[in-house]
């Protein structure tokens, strides 16, 4: 029952999400997201090591990376729409009442994620909190997402190595691919 | 050139002086290994699971019911390995190995550190054998390590990365080291078993896509000698039970799983190893591997000497509940209905505890220990299968509304995917007959996500669905009468059993996730003593003792993923930590 409740209130959620303009930031709220304006490789380093983001969503974002350990399924960023508003929004808001947690330190104590703060959640179903990445860094990931995985299609074996670096162990199941 | 000359000589006193050194330790042979934690050795313990029966008992009675309440911590040391992998920091799951004061432990990546205990006052590092594994911070593996073997004068560890790795006991330095597995995503989490001239090691990352096995490998050298394959390639005796034409996949075997996770046991009468094997592979989704798969979710008893399958027996046919049955198998010799029976004794993953026959395998009897069990009506009391189990049936349905398939919806399924009691070690006491168990109380909710056989890449974790816990899970510990199955005596417990237990004279010994640290009694299991030290137990303890005086000591570590449904503990820290307490 619970599981059913939480689910519809997602997707509502996701529906506000999706309808864009929830929430206010400067740099990567204009028109205008230009990736190479951003230190992309920064942007790696974030996704790898400081979001730990690959945790979940894997190397290559195909949401395939998850810890059978831990809960829920990530999604496939790589069929993701290229939207750096909307990345910027989830990456610092997360997305509440599913597992995608939030990387702002403060998104709900000022209002400033979805006009919430922790108090409108109920207990047990409170946002949880991620690996804090500063303001400027979500754009760095922002740009490194946009440009490496959102369409990029299918997984192949240079952008592993691109990804590990030449011969390493962990592409060569996806030789010739 | 005088100098020199003097020089010389003087590193070759040095030398032989070390030399003499190195030969005073008394090598751990295979004589002392099986009295490991009793008699003569009983101030040591040799071998990961205590003995070769796998009891972590030990007869050290110095700490006992009466006096346990004056337990302090003698010391701590502070031990490294924290370096995360893509899934978090490894947990701490080793259990220290103590030979002649020495202590020889692991810490996540598999690094041995050889200690100094003897002056009961401090914990000295002596050396730490580096293997120059790469903490590669992107690697998709779950870091942890289950501790280490001690062979004659070598000091062995299995590696994450797949090497197994020799080091000399006298000197820390590297004697041997084999990349023992070479295949995408193939890797070490148990620790090796040393037997004879032998090591024996398991693959142990099944759900990366891999098939799993056990090797024996020459103790003097590395080189591999048998492996047994817990997935039979077609053709092989078993191969019957991969019904992967009907999926579409002919070779869903190969990513078919079955791993061995956790070191199994020995029986040096019938020179017979006995390890529990992991889940078929994806784990939540049959659709992809009809049949039985065997040998998954199984107990396999092979011959030490060749790894040829003797028998087997397996618990959850065609699984799709990750109820795998890697953890502890307990030998016992016991009198079941008037009858003295050699009994393999198994606490499941799925919630019931199982004695079986050492000699063949065949089914004794069995008993329910967890609270809550919907996964299958029952057991039957001639086979062992789940009451519901079709031999004749591709994909088996052993409860309603508990089954999984790619057109059903969620379901909520108990015991919780991981127990009942998983990888960490149970215990047996063969002074009172009985089994002793820490354990989850609790629920999970799962659902089926398929994956196309061209989308399943070696090396990357394959579950073929996802999972999410029923709310707070509770954990237990609890007493089972070892002849019958059946419990006998339970307390529950805030949270989740996910660390084992140790036994000594009286006393059950528990580590848990808030970072309480137990002594509990055996006859009431109410608690006697505690200490809190803040980091999350996931490791069972151990004892030892030095010129008479007795020892526990246990390992901490991070949370990793996975609170339980207990937010409060997810700030714990990573830090790896040894305690060590005495009187």
């Amino acid at each position: 029952m619970k599981a059913t409740r939480t689910l519809a209130t997602a997707a509502a959620l996701a529906m506000t999400v999706f309808a864009g303009g929830a929430l206010a930031q400067d740099s990567a709220s204009d028109a205008e997201f230009v990736p190479e304006n951003y230190d992309m490789d920064r942007g790696k380093e974030v996704y790898e090591r400081v979001g730990v983001c690959l945790q979940c969503h894997g190397w290559d974002g195909a949401g395939m990376g998850r810890n059978p350990r831990s809960v829920g399924t990530a999604p496939n960023l790589r069929e993701f729409p290229d939207d750096a508003q909307l990345l910027h929004e989830i990456i610092a808001c997360g997305r509440p009442y599913t597992e995608m947690p939030y990387h702002d330190r403060n998104a709900y104590s000022d209002g400033r994620c979805y006009d919430m703060t922790m108090d409108d959640f109920e207990e047990g179903e409170k946002p949880s909190r991620g690996k804090s990445i500063r303001e400027d860094d979500i754009d760095n990931l922002v740009a490194y997402m946009l440009t490496h995985m959102i369409g990029a299609g299918d997984t192949t074996f240079a952008q592993c190595e691109e990804f590990y670096g030449e011969g390493h162990r962990n592409c060569v199941p996806l030789e010739g691919r | 050139m005088k100098t020199t000359t003097t020089s010389v000589a003087a590193l070759a006193a040095t030398g032989l002086l070390a030399s003499a050194l190195a030969l005073s330790a008394d090598p751990a042979t295979p004589e002392r290994i099986a009295m490991s934690a009793s008699g003569d050795e009983a101030a040591n313990w040799l071998t990961v699971h205590g003995n070769y029966s796998s009891h972590r008992f030990s007869e050290l009675n110095g700490i006992t019911p009466d006096n346990v309440g004056d337990l302090r911590l003698a010391f701590a040391v502070p031990l490294g390995g924290t370096e995360p992998s893509a899934f978090g920091a490894g947990a701490m799951e080793t259990t220290p190995l103590v030979k002649d004061g020495k202590m020889y432990v692991s810490d996540p990546w598999g690094t041995p550190y050889k200690i100094d205990v003897s002056s009961g006052k401090m914990g000295q590092i002596e050396w730490i054998c580096d293997t120059a594994i790469d903490k590669d911070p992107s690697l998709g593996i779950i870091v942890a390590n289950r501790g280490l073997a001690l062979s004659g004068d070598l000091v062995v560890s299995n590696l994450p990365d797949g090497r197994v790795v020799a080091c000399d006991d006298a000197s820390g330095d590297i004697v041997w080291e084999k990349q023992t597995a070479t295949e995408p995503g193939e890797g070490f989490s148990g620790a090796p078993l040393a037997v004879g001239d032998k090591i024996i090691v398991g693959q142990s990352f099944g759900d990366w896509a891999t098939r799993g096995w056990i090797a024996a490998l020459d103790a003097a050298t590395g080189d591999e000698v048998w492996r047994f394959y817990t997935v039979p390639e077609p053709g092989q005796p078993g191969s019957e039970t991969w019904l992967c034409e009907e999926s579409g996949n002919p070779d869903c075997w190969k990513t078919g799983g079955a791993a061995a996770w956790v070191t199994g046991s020995y029986d040096p009468e019938s020179n017979t190893l006995i390890y529990g094997t992991g889940n078929p592979v994806p784990m939540f989704d049959p659709e992809y591997r009809p049949g039985d798969n065997l040998y998954s979710n199984s107990a396999v008893a092979l011959d030490a000497d060749t790894g040829e399958l003797k028998w087997h027996f397996q618990y959850t046919p065609g699984d799709y509940l990750d109820y795998d049955e890697v953890g502890s198998h307990l030998l016992i010799d016991q009198e079941i209905d008037g009858e003295m029976r050699k009994v393999v004794a198994h606490f499941g993953r799925n919630g019931i505890f199982y004695n079986l026959d050492r000699s063949n395998g065949s089914f004794i009897n069995s008993g329910q220990y967890v609270e809550q069990l919907n996964w299958t009506p029952g057991i039957d009391p001639k086979t062992g299968k789940p009451v519901n189990y079709d031999p004749n049936a591709s994909l088996q349905a052993y409860a309603e509304d508990v089954t999984m398939r790619r057109d059903g919806g969620p379901i909520e399924n108990c015991p919780h995917l991981q127990g009942g009691i998983n990888f960490w070690p149970t215990a047996y006491n063969p002074q009172t007959g009985q089994a002793f168990g820490h354990s989850i109380e609790g629920c999970s909710e799962l659902s089926v996500v398929p994956v196309a056989a061209e989308d399943v890449i070696t090396g990357t974790i394959f579950t073929g669905g996802s999972n999410a816990d029923s709310g707070e899970m509770d954990g237990s510990i609890l007493r089972v009468n070892a002849a019958t199955g059946e419990v006998d005596q339970k307390v529950i417990r805030e949270y989740p059993g996910y660390a084992g237990v140790m036994l000594t004279p009286g006393i059950v010994w528990v580590g848990e996730m808030d970072g309480t640290f137990g002594a509990y009694d055996a006859d009431s299991l109410e608690q006697l003593w505690s200490m809190n030290t803040g980091g999350v137990y996931k490791a069972p303890a151990m004892t030892y003792s030095v010129d008479g005086k007795q020892y526990v000591a246990i390992t901490a570590g991070p949370l990793g993923l996975g609170s339980f449904g207990h937010p409060e503990i997810e700030q714990t820290q990573a830090a790896n930590m040894l305690y060590v307490f005495s009187l």
